[in-house]
């Protein structure tokens, strides 16, 4: 499933080999070195005294956020993983974090673009905005907040004590207006709520165990129980970033294990992970799941569903793994001389993909670029109205061009194509070409154009889109 | 006489007295400290005797200079309880033989009470004997023996038994109760009930439900006498060694430890780590007050008891950036502002011989086991302590707190006790293995898993299904006391103090 608005069929096989091929032949000289590679962990931070570093990653950011002890105070610090160093963004905030080695709920969260940020500490909930240098307290909540923001970090959720027992609290994220508390005797234990669009996931106890539970926001209904006989324990929830699925673990024959809930359909399917300790599980729009497992030696891995393992391991402790909208990057704490610090895998640079030129008219409809991301790989395409099975050319460059083309007017050639090959529309009308995220292509650069064949379009019958340039940065 | 005469009468006189000897091992291992079976003089049937008092009533009893006079079998141990039946606070109530229990060698016998055929459920009585006589006796019975009514005929097809049923002002009444039990395919309840009211239940575990099972061990010998022990955010395994003066951090993948000196300051006993990976220790050696290893500058720093303060014992981090320590006797909560190395008014409790105490994070209270008077205090995030009996007279120990519930130990028993945080209301589940109780902790899986003492046994405890399994220790790593931990990658660690080991145990 694709994560992007528009969706765009799956390029075959064979497409995918001539991409590469055309690819290779570009010599290796011609592409910059660079310090940065993918799919080596980098450590983030140094130095960052005792304790957890609870990392998380921004969704759509190149972001990183952790908490450390530099002088003897728990403050909050980010970092990019293109190599520059992290900046510390609180002094003397002395952020909360829960209950030493047996609080591995995440205490801080940030918006999807990484601008804002919330964390909580003995005057409450803050919200930081890292653009408008701003860190409001924005709930009241001290004793274990473990405050989630929304996608846009408009909106916070948080627990707090209600008599005796933690509810779940809303709070926008300017604190304007006052908290409205969300559940009511919710017995036992921890909420540990997440909110996505207007869903509110959190736990609370049925009988003796905890189970998931969403409030929707729109309606300001709760639903029924979404799980049953989950074990002892909590189950972590996670919400997907699209809000169509929850990652959580359960406890079966004695161990944590990692299920997935669709909301859709109400299906619960095992992940793994099987194993003592608390799995942590964090899942991205793309299906794929990181959680933490093994022992003696605690690992990461990255189930999409084939598990591959992230760390080679040092010593116990909790991993905590994050991974951004499409698992591109990974982060996690592991101990570095002596200390948790934040390691991070970018298994993949996101390239830039911008337009140039025009794209010309069709027979029917339009003929319009469409960009899509899946895991580690992004594709380039076109969205028109033509029948299914309409042929189409898909050329890649290394040289921009714009040269009319004679028997089609409004249609241009915008490269000069180094291979190309031919692809058919699907049955909506679209075909795409992919867009390899490989290490390898760092710092490289090329152009794409389709050509769809439409022989009523024009004399030529023939009509090109706009071009795009793809850039590895 | 003169003076050097006098000295040397004196000295003669001495020397003619023969020596007082502390009380036999096997006996000092049933109270959770040493203090606890400090003997005092005691006349049983004109022998001079020392014991230890538990509601002013003999608790551990030896001879001043010998053996006791009971030979090593039943009907010598019930003739010489009933002939002190007085002294002992046993009232009308007899001892009635309930098998026999092996102590480090040491041949335990144990008796029940009871009146006119009626039991009582809480009380037995330890005679205990090495190879060449008795060695003394556990007298583990309630005050008010004295005062119990009598039971009134048999009624046919009802099982009775006489109970203490405790009130929250700290009152005991022993009762004659109507025992109901209820079977389902796990369990035995029994409820406990008078004029038609249950006041206790006891979930007890029928002993077909599960199985041993066999974990994978590693011991790690450090020598010493390794004490409370919990892991840091990396997984790194902190223990105390009151007798070594150190705290050893040891790897969790290799087992190798690094010793770190408290000296001068002496016997580090109870530890906990905060969440930022600092190591508090109760300096046991009165006066010498609470001890910090901070790992970032490798270096101990101790800082001084609290005004009235005394041996500081057992640590617990609370969110409000405060260190609390229990103090066993006159019982204390002491509370250590970290952020500005002060001590607060320390709270006195309710109870007596507070032996740990426990954070909830999700209330932010403290509870606090209080060994000798069978109760819990419950420090209150925002002030205020109350003190909540516990439904066994065992001497609740150890606890760990886990989503809204606190898992207690008992020292005298394996049963585990749950406090329900929002209700105050307390269960205990019986378990297979019985015997003596010690350290607890809970998983992250939610499971309890409680120390057994010299029983062999690593007992874990799934509060969903309601059952136990039972985890073997190997012979040589059966003598636990105080440390129980499960790290952050649901291993558990123990330590066997008596023998100078750290044990890992990964479950199956």
């Amino acid at each position: 499933m694709r994560s992007d608005a528009m969706s765009i069929p799956f390029v075959s096989r064979t497409l995918r080999t001539v991409i590469a091929l055309s690819l290779a032949i570009v010599p290796t000289t011609s592409l910059p070195t660079t310090s940065l590679r993918a799919q080596t962990p980098q450590i983030l931070s140094t130095g960052s005294g005792p304790g957890a570093r609870h990392p998380i990653v921004a969704l759509d950011a190149d972001a990183v956020f952790w908490v450390a002890m530099p002088n003897g105070q728990r403050e909050l610090f980010v970092a990019a993983t293109d190599g520059s160093p992290p900046s510390q963004l609180t002094t003397g905030a002395d952020l909360r974090v829960g209950h030493g080695t047996f609080d591995q709920w995440s205490p801080i969260a940030t918006s999807d673009d990484g601008d804002i940020v919330a964390y909580w500490n003995s005057l409450g909930v803050h919200v930081l905005d890292r653009q408008a240098s701003t860190d409001v307290v924005v709930a009241p909540a001290t004793l274990l907040a473990m405050p989630r923001l929304d996608a846009a970090g408009s909106r916070v959720v948080y627990q707090d004590l209600v008599a005796g027992e933690l509810e779940v609290f809303l709070v926008d994220a300017t604190g304007s207006n006052p908290p409205v508390q969300l559940t009511n005797n919710s017995g036992a234990g921890r909420r540990l709520p997440m909110i996505r669009g207007d869903l509110v996931l959190f736990q609370k106890l049925v009988g003796r165990e905890m189970e998931l539970f969403v409030h929707d926001l729109s309606t300001s209904t709760t639903s029924s129980a979404l799980t049953s006989g989950s074990g002892g324990g909590n189950r972590h929830g996670r919400l997907t970033p699209n809000a169509d699925a929850v990652v959580f673990e359960a406890v079966v024959g004695g161990e944590q294990t990692v299920m997935r809930l669709d909301l859709g359909s109400s299906t619960i399917t095992t992940i793994g992970g099987a194993a003592s300790g608390s799995r942590i599980a964090a899942t991205d729009g793309d299906e794929q799941v990181v959680l933490q497992t093994g022992t003696p030696q605690p690992l990461v891995e990255l189930h999409d569903p084939a598990i591959t393992t992230l760390t080679s391991g040092s010593r116990g402790g909790h991993r905590l793994p994050q991974l951004d909208r499409h698992g591109q990057l990974v982060v996690w704490q592991e101990e570095h001389q002596g200390n948790l610090e934040v390691f991070a895998v970018r298994r993949a640079w996101p390239a830039v993909i911008s337009q140039y030129g025009t794209a010309g008219t069709p027979s029917s409809g339009t003929l319009q670029p469409t960009t899509g991301t899946y895991r580690l790989q992004q594709s380039v395409g076109i969205d028109t109205q033509l029948p299914s099975g309409t042929p189409a050319v898909f050329a890649v460059g290394f040289t921009p061009q714009n040269v009319p083309i004679s028997g089609a007017p409004g249609n241009f050639q915008l490269l000069t194509p180094i291979a190309s090959v031919v692809v058919f529309l699907d049955g909506q009308g679209d075909t795409a070409g992919p867009v390899p995220l490989a290490a390898t292509l760092l710092g490289f650069q090329y152009h794409a154009q389709f050509a769809v064949l439409d022989p009523t379009a024009n004399p030529l019958g023939l009509v090109t889109s706009a071009g795009f340039t793809v850039a590895v940065p | 006489m003169s003076t050097p005469r006098l000295c040397l009468a004196l000295l003669l006189g001495l020397a003619a007295l023969p020596a007082q000897q502390p009380a036999p091992r096997v006996l000092q291992d049933q109270v959770p400290c040493r203090e606890l079976a400090a003997g005092q003089a005691l006349q049983l049937g004109g022998r001079a005797c020392l014991s230890t008092t538990r509601f002013d009533l003999p608790y551990l009893v030896w001879d001043l200079t010998d053996h006791l006079p009971i030979r090593n079998d039943d009907d010598s141990a019930v003739a010489w309880l009933r002939a002190h039946a007085r002294e002992l606070g046993h009232g009308a109530f007899t001892p009635v033989p309930a098998g026999t229990r092996d102590w480090n060698g040491d041949t335990v016998r144990i008796f029940s009470l009871e009146r006119d055929g009626v039991r009582l459920d809480d009380a037995d009585i330890w005679v205990c004997f090495d190879a060449d006589g008795c060695l003394g006796l556990v007298n583990r019975v309630p005050p008010g023996l004295d005062g119990a009514p009598a039971p009134g005929p048999e009624v046919a097809g009802v099982e009775r038994c006489y109970k203490v049923q405790r009130a929250r002002d700290g009152t005991n009444r022993v009762v004659v109760a109507t025992v109901r039990r209820t079977r389902t395919p796990t369990h035995e309840l029994v409820d406990f009930v008078v004029d038609g009211t249950a006041f206790g239940r006891e979930h007890v575990q029928r002993v077909t439900v599960e199985p041993d099972s066999a974990a994978t061990v590693t011991e790690y010998f450090f020598g010493g006498f390794p004490d409370q022990l919990q892991a840091d955010a990396r997984g790194v395994i902190w223990c105390s060694d009151p007798s070594g003066n150190r705290i050893l951090e040891i790897d969790p993948q290799t087992g190798s430890a690094i010793p770190h000196s408290t000296l001068p300051w002496r016997q580090p006993d109870g530890l906990c780590v905060d969440p930022n990976g600092r190591v508090w220790t109760g300096l046991y050696t009165s006066g010498n007050g609470l001890g910090l290893f901070d790992r970032n500058t490798n270096t101990f720093t101790r800082f001084p008891v609290p005004p009235g303060g005394g041996s500081l014992a057992i640590p617990t981090w609370h969110h409000n950036g405060s260190i609390y320590v229990t103090q066993h006797s006159p019982a204390r909560l002491h509370e250590f502002v970290v952020a500005t190395s002060t001590w607060q008014p320390s709270v006195v409790l309710p109870g007596a011989w507070p032996v740990s105490a426990t954070y909830d994070s999700t209330t932010g209270d403290m509870f606090v086991m209080q060994y000798q008077s069978n109760s819990i205090a419950r420090i209150a995030d925002g002030g205020g302590v109350s003190n909540l009996p516990t439904p066994q007279f065992s001497g609740p120990s150890f606890s760990a707190a886990a989503n809204g519930k606190v898992w207690f130990s008992y020292w005298n028993s394996t049963q585990i006790g749950e406090l329900d945080v929002a209700t105050g209301t307390m269960s205990t589940f019986t378990p297979t293995i019985s015997g003596a109780g010690g350290p607890i902790d809970v998983g992250p899986n939610g499971h309890v898993y409680l120390g057994t003492r010299n029983t062999g046994y690593i007992i874990e405890y799934d509060p969903v299904a309601g059952t136990t399994t039972n985890h073997l220790i190997p012979s040589g790593s059966r003598s636990l006391k105080d440390g129980l931990t499960v790290a952050p990658d649901g291993t558990v660690w123990f330590t066997s103090s008596g023998t100078g080991r750290v044990v890992r145990m990964t479950l199956p």
